[in-house]
């Protein structure tokens, strides 16, 4: 049984390339992603809802995903600038790395990530997470400048309950919505019930998990001697960065995951909206008995990383040839590791620098240009 | 290769979790493989704390503007527009009541009767319900002031202060929920203190005769006044109603705008900007200083938002205009001694504490008189431990202060007293002289260094809404090995010895 199962996930790793055209077929859902590449949002997205459908701006997007943007006006801006904070924290946090989080744009609706989000390995993991999570901080924020216009801060007084007169939910309810709107926008492209598809709807949730639990309510009172007459509270959303952070922190100690002895569940579910929604649960177990199962914020994945070394244009990574890396360092930005055995060149090379940097009353900053010898190692 | 090159430690999941560090060496040693960039990325977690719960980061400013400065804003406006509008509507109906002549005019007892109103009004929208025990509390010492007032007038003030210490006391012990006296506490005392003044008043003849209730509850609940504060006496509130030059003037105008702006802009530092400007993992005496600063402003903000309620309303001060006779934060955060910080903390319970405990104990003795004043303003704040214990601590450290810098002025003939030199002294060294400012540069740090002691425990921590408890404030101290408190000691017995 179990070698059945590591079988065909093996069968449906190497082989993506022959499945690509029968059934992975680019998840097309994935294809907001491309919507970082998009200038600034035009005046249009702003118009009239009923323009949006015809926004040349939502054509990535799948019917429901459109359905979604156009019931919440604003928030395709806010998923828009959460795509490019995706791929720039990415891109950030794994700078140092042999993936370096590759992006290629090339306007044919693929993943702009590459084909590496069809595998199950550690970096489609945290690509999903970050990008469900970038959506989710973006639409909270957005909800509390007031850009989308369904969420916006509720001051009304008559919705306050009662006896709370200085309660204000308002963001914290910003943070939820933008919870719960992630999770309708993200996780409708995964309706696969395969193995492949829950890992993935794990690592959504994860990535959303870090951002709400990032939000923290501070009240302060003001009055007369400590008293408390004038309540005050604000929300304090953790920074982007610090998200990516801690979703770096659990990617490199991600669990490698078996589906689960009772195969998959999918439960119906006919509460909630009465639509009878199917819930689909996850049922997996980690690959060694002896840790403990991954929790909500844990990244899981199911299969190993390519080493990245070489350059494979399927997953559109370019290999570490020509990337610079650290002489000194014995990490994983370190030349040995970072050329994979393959030796790096080194060079020197004059850099002209701005230096002696003078203050100058009122207020000016006058700086000289030096020209300083460099030298920087390339991997071969 | 390329499919077993993660293979050797990546299959491990999370290969830190239960694994001790004996193990890891162990695993090390009968390690043969290559080091790959897993088993370094490992070992670099290993050797630093995993995953540091909390980031200190400087968020951006823009951040802070969406998740601090506007929810403030919005809040406090949601909050203060029915008192200001409440104040508009009584300074107006205030201006057409003069319009008129003496004989048609509107009738005194009107235009009290819309300063009562307005005022219950305000109290509603602030405080719901708990706005009865503030009622009650007002015409229960009315009554009793109607019996007093035949029997033995001079008693009124003592009656009065015993009816409100009682009735507080209760109030807080038994009967309010801790949570709701917290939230009225501040209108009780600006109460207290307008109800026993009056007291006081009647006693020494100072008021002819007691008010009508109208005039009284007019007094008492007046809308500019009874949220905030400040306290103000009965002839003053009288004199500002029945003042014929009390016109809507520009400078009027310029004052309400100047001290709400202040007021608003106070209340964002303290919510937004000292937690911003001193990160959470810093000194501790900086973060005492930021805690201690951050109740400060808060404290600036009620005090300026005050003068702007009660200006607003027609109240006039006996100042020049564009003075703040509330709180005077430049004389507080450099400060010249911790005498004149507890001067300009709040002029007018100062000055209500001067002239209705200070200077009617004095008779008795001046220690006494100090003490009851003291006592006096804890009792005003209620049973707590903590405001007791930071007001008796200023009691006695600026008493110290005081006696030890008088004491060395005299030794050194310097202008180092805690209040400043008037303008012709007849000490030898005046205050330009270079020592002379250096003394007193670093008595104003050590007063500096005080508050941020003192106050480092109005933290808006979780006991915040309820008040703080004896163990929040110990704890407090304790952490800062009460470093204050020794130092005050060690200069009372300096003081003792020279």
């Amino acid at each position: 049984m179990h070698l059945m199962v590591t079988l065909c996930l093996m069968l449906l790793t190497t082989d993506v390339c022959s499945q690509k055209s029968t059934k992975v077929k680019a998840p097309k859902g994935t294809k907001w992603w491309s919507l970082a590449k998009a200038g600034e949002p035009s005046n249009d997205l702003r118009s009239p809802l009923t323009k949006h459908n015809n926004n040349p701006s939502l054509e990535p997007l799948t019917k429901r995903q459109r359905k979604l943007v156009t019931k919440n006006p604003g928030s395709i801006v806010a998923v828009e600038s959460g795509a490019k904070m995706a791929i720039q924290e990415c891109k950030h946090q794994f700078k140092n790395r042999r993936w370096n989080c590759p992006t290629n744009f090339d306007g044919h609706g693929n993943s702009i990530f590459g084909k590496i989000i069809q595998k199950g390995c550690r970096e489609s993991a945290f690509i999903y997470a970050i990008t469900s999570a970038a959506v989710a901080h973006s639409v909270s924020r957005s909800c509390a400048e007031g850009g989308i216009s369904t969420c916006t801060c509720d001051t009304e007084p008559h919705d306050r309950p009662a006896g709370r007169d200085w309660e204000w939910s308002g963001c914290s309810d910003n943070a939820k919505f933008g919870h719960a709107f992630s999770r309708k926008f993200v996780d409708i492209l995964e309706k696969g019930r395969d193995f492949r598809y829950m890992t993935n709807l794990h690592n959504n949730e994860a990535g959303r998990v870090h951002v709400s639990s990032g939000l923290r309510r501070d009240c302060k009172c003001h009055g007369m001697s400590g008293s408390c007459a004038v309540k005050t509270c604000w929300m304090s959303l953790t920074s982007f960065r610090e998200v990516g952070n801690s979703l770096k922190d659990r990617f490199d100690g991600a669990t490698r995951i078996l589906p689960g002895n009772d195969g998959l569940k999918a439960e119906e579910e006919n509460s909630g909206n009465g639509r009878g929604s199917k819930k689909r649960k996850l049922s997996f177990t980690p690959a060694n008995p002896n840790h403990k199962h991954p929790g909500k914020r844990d990244l899981v994945y199911f299969e190993d990383s390519p080493s990245f070394c070489e350059k494979d244009q399927g997953l559109g990574h370019n290999g570490t040839t020509g990337r610079e890396c650290n002489g000194t360092s014995i990490g994983i930005d370190g030349c040995d590791l970072m050329c994979c055995g393959r030796g790096y060149r080194t060079e020197e090379y004059v850099a002209r620098e701005r230096c002696q940097c003078q203050f100058h009353w009122c207020c000016d900053v006058i700086c000289k240009v030096c020209t300083v010898n460099k030298t920087r190692h390339m991997c071969l | 290769m390329d499919d077993d090159y993660y293979d050797d430690m990546g299959m491990e999941g999370n290969p830190l979790e239960g694994v001790s560090e004996e193990e890891l060496m162990e695993m090390l040693q009968n390690y043969d493989g290559e080091l790959t960039p897993e088993l370094m990325d490992m070992l670099q977690s290993y050797r630093q704390p995993k995953s540091p719960e909390v980031v200190y980061s400087r968020s951006h400013f823009s951040e802070l503007f969406d998740n601090c400065m506007l929810p403030t804003w919005t809040q406090l406006f949601e909050l203060l527009l029915p008192l200001f509008v409440y104040c508009i509507i009584f300074r107006i109906l205030l201006y057409l009541s003069h319009l008129g002549t003496k004989s048609y005019g509107a009738p005194h007892w009107l235009i009290h009767l819309c300063s009562a109103v307005l005022g219950l009004l305000a109290l509603n929208s602030f405080f719901k319900v708990a706005t009865l025990y503030i009622v009650v509390a007002c015409f229960l010492a009315y009554f009793a002031y109607s019996f007093v007032i035949e029997q033995k007038r001079e008693w009124c003030g003592l009656v009065g202060a015993v009816i409100m210490v009682v009735f507080s006391l209760l109030c807080e012990l038994f009967f309010v929920e801790a949570e709701t006296w917290h939230k009225i506490r501040g209108a009780q005392i600006i109460l207290f203190m307008k109800v026993i003044s009056l007291g006081v008043d009647i006693g020494q003849g100072t008021v002819v005769a007691l008010p009508s209730v109208v005039h009284y509850a007019g007094y008492c609940f007046n809308v500019g006044t009874v949220i905030f504060g400040p306290w103000i006496s009965y002839p003053q509130y009288s004199k500002s109603l029945d003042s014929q030059s009390n016109s809507l003037g520009v400078l009027w105008i310029l004052k309400v705008l100047l001290t709400s702006v202040l007021g608003v802009v106070f209340l964002t530092h303290s919510n937004c900007f000292t937690n911003w400007l001193i990160l959470d993992h810093s000194w501790r005496w900086f973060l005492a200083y930021r805690d201690a600063q951050s109740f400060r402003f808060s404290h600036y903000s009620i005090s300026f938002l005050s003068e702007a309620t009660s200006t607003l309303s027609g109240i006039k001060f006996d100042g020049p205009n564009l003075q703040w006779n509330v709180a005077r934060p430049h004389n507080i955060e450099l400060p010249r001694s911790l005498v004149e910080v507890v001067t300009n903390w709040n002029l007018p319970m100062h000055f209500w504490l001067k002239t209705y405990v200070f200077k009617l104990v004095r008779p008795y003795g001046t220690f006494l008189a100090v003490i009851l004043t003291y006592a006096a303003s804890a009792l005003l704040h209620g049973l707590n431990f903590q405001l007791a214990a930071v007001l008796f601590s200023l009691g006695f450290y600026s008493y110290t202060e005081f006696v030890f810098r008088r004491r060395l002025s005299h030794i050194f003939d310097a202008c180092i007293q805690a209040r400043k030199c008037k303008e012709k002294c007849d000490h030898k060294y005046t205050r330009t002289n270079p020592f002379v400012i250096m003394t007193n540069f670093a008595f104003s740090f050590l007063a500096v260094f005080h508050l941020a002691y003192l106050g480092l425990m109005f933290d808006s921590s979780d006991g915040e809404e309820k008040g703080y408890t004896m163990w929040h404030t110990l704890e407090k101290w304790s952490s800062l090995n009460y470093l204050s408190h020794w130092i005050a000691l060690g200069t009372f017995i300096f003081y003792w010895l020279i």
